[in-house]
């Protein structure tokens, strides 16, 4: 044993045990590391995916070098960011009764055994607070709710990775306990108590998966109808419905919040293609009117983990760039109408997507002339992007070689 | 405890905490943005809520119960769906009071979710009080 060891060791045994840390105070069968080990590998799985599919939302919104996203399928990301904020959700009674299972763990004594032991519970710090800081912050978000100074996208980016790295110490510290916990045949501390048998104070495991697991299922049912519309009938706690909104799907910043309001009623208005062109093009409304339009059928997909399918008509982003003779394979950004100081009021379009069939500029949704809260007169749409990425009351397209 | 602690421990701990390090890193490289003191205040803050307040209530709640009249399986059952119905209330509160809701924007928050909760509870309440009526029907055929 290390000096440090012995140390810790003399320290925790003048600690008074009194309170919580008395042996025996928590009599539950629901403290057991086989309760605990369930729920923290449904738990470890669930978070894995959150961070993955979250990651990805990232990498597309602010693309390294390195980074390629197709065009096609057109439900890619919807499917990807309705997983990340439905499985988020399901990990709110995950996380609580993990946390319920392993709690009089806090009053354990003694309280400090090794430096392992020290550094095993320094980092619960990170994983219990950083956990439940990624999901509260995160119903706050999808629900609009910003009660906080900081900017929610980066902070929970940041916290993202805290967690996880907090979570990786975890899995490090308890891979032992949890393959021998969760072993067939694996020797029950508490039999009274076992899944059979209700045991003394009332819910049994059994039960008590049954509700956690339960409470998971019943949220998931009751919010997924934001993104799965077959479900949209049941969502009685869904922050969106699909169909809901004008021209029939929802919005997120409207023309007033962005105060883009006169500048996109405004009769003098034009469409600018600009940069790496041989041709830089000024087009008027009735301009793009005029030219070839385009149909297709794209989901817009909101970060906040909304998606509704779409009919867009408008004028084809490719046919553009060849108008204004772009090389082939460039790429391009486009610009709205907004002050460029705020947040999204640009969107990067790679040449994948610059140059994919259904990129459009578009000026109609759903039949009809886009109306101002959908970006009218003209808004970027295009297959598989994230909804912020999909620029309304578009005022330029600059071409990058 | 040490007999328990996986070979995988220190490698976990450096690979786990050079993340932590990561993270905490970009909040500091854009303070503006993320403003650390903050959001530190925030992380801690939740977890001293959870640990400090939440898990002790439970621990009163389940004390409560276990000193009422119920027998084990009844209690049990009740016990289920008041964890239920605790977490879906939960979660509603921030779509209840409608903090996010904007006037201009009908598309947000557009639902009842007032009564969208009440129609929760009472299907579970309903299901509970099944499952009750059946425990006792089981009992007496004991």
């Amino acid at each position: 044993m290390s000096r440090a060891d012995r140390f810790l060791e003399r320290a925790s045994s003048v600690t008074p045990r009194a309170g919580p840390l008395r042996e025996g105070t928590f009599a539950s069968p629901l403290h057991t590391p086989r309760v605990a080990s369930v729920l923290g590998l449904c738990l470890g799985i669930a978070f894995g995916v959150c961070f993955l599919t979250g990651l990805l939302s990232h990498l597309i919104q602010y693309p390294p070098g390195w980074f390629w996203w197709p065009a096609s399928p057109s439900w890619l990301y919807r499917v990807t960011q309705g997983l990340h904020v439905i499985t988020g959700i399901a990990c709110i009674p995950l996380l609580l009764g993990k946390l319920w299972s392993v709690y009089p763990k806090l009053f354990s004594f003694p309280p400090l055994e090794s430096v392992a032991h020290l550094v095993e519970r320094i980092s619960l710090v990170p994983l219990v607070g950083g956990s439940l800081f990624m999901l509260f912050s995160g119903v706050a978000s999808i629900t609009r709710w910003n009660p906080w100074p900081f900017s929610f996208p980066t902070a929970h980016w940041v916290v993202a990775w805290i967690t996880i790295g907090a979570l990786v110490v975890h899995i490090g510290a308890k891979a032992t306990l949890v393959r021998t916990s969760l072993r067939r045949g694996a020797a029950d501390p508490d039999p009274a108590a076992s899944l059979d048998a209700p045991g003394g104070p009332g819910l049994s495991r059994r039960g008590f998966f049954a509700a956690i697991f339960g409470t998971a299922g019943v949220l998931t049912l009751v919010t997924a109808g934001q993104t799965i519309r077959p479900l949209e009938w049941l969502g009685l706690l869904a922050p969106r419905r699909p169909s809901v909104g004008p021209q029939g799907f929802p919005v997120n910043k409207t023309a007033d919040s962005a105060r883009v309001i006169e500048a996109a009623m405004d009769p003098a208005y034009e469409l600018h293609v600009t940069g790496a062109v041989e041709t830089p093009l000024i087009l008027t409304l009735e301009d793009l009117r005029a030219l070839p339009q385009h149909e297709a059928t794209l989901p817009i997909a909101c970060v906040d983990g909304w998606s509704a399918n779409v009919h867009w008509s408008g004028v084809q982003v490719r046919a553009l760039l060849e108008m204004a003779g772009a090389t082939e394979g460039a790429s391009g950004i486009v610009r709205s109408l907004q002050s460029q100081s705020r947040a999204y009021s640009s969107a990067e379009v790679s040449a994948e997507h610059a140059w994919a069939e259904d990129t459009l500029l578009a000026l109609e949704a759903n039949g009809e002339p886009l109306v101002l809260d959908h970006g009218y007169p003209v808004r970027l749409i295009g297959p598989n992007r994230p909804g912020v990425m999909q620029t309304k009351w578009v005022a330029e397209l600059e071409v990058v070689a | 405890m040490s007999s328990e602690r996986s070979r995988w421990f220190w490698p976990g701990a450096a690979v786990g905490w050079g993340l932590i390090v990561v993270g905490i890193a970009f909040a500091l490289a854009q303070p503006g943005s993320t403003r650390p003191p903050v959001l530190a205040a925030f992380v801690i803050g939740l977890l001293v809520i959870h640990d400090g307040i939440i898990a002790p209530m439970t621990c009163v709640i389940g004390a409560r119960m276990r000193r009422t009249k119920t027998t084990p399986p009844t209690r049990g059952i009740i016990e289920g769906a008041v964890i239920l119905s605790v977490i879906v209330a939960l979660f509603s509160v921030p779509l209840i009071a409608g903090w996010g809701d904007l006037p201009d924007n009908p598309s947000l928050l557009p639902g009842n979710y007032g009564v969208g909760l009440l129609i929760i509870l009472a299907i579970t309440w309903a299901t509970t009080a099944l499952m009750l009526l059946r425990t006792r029907r089981s009992a007496k055929n004991d």
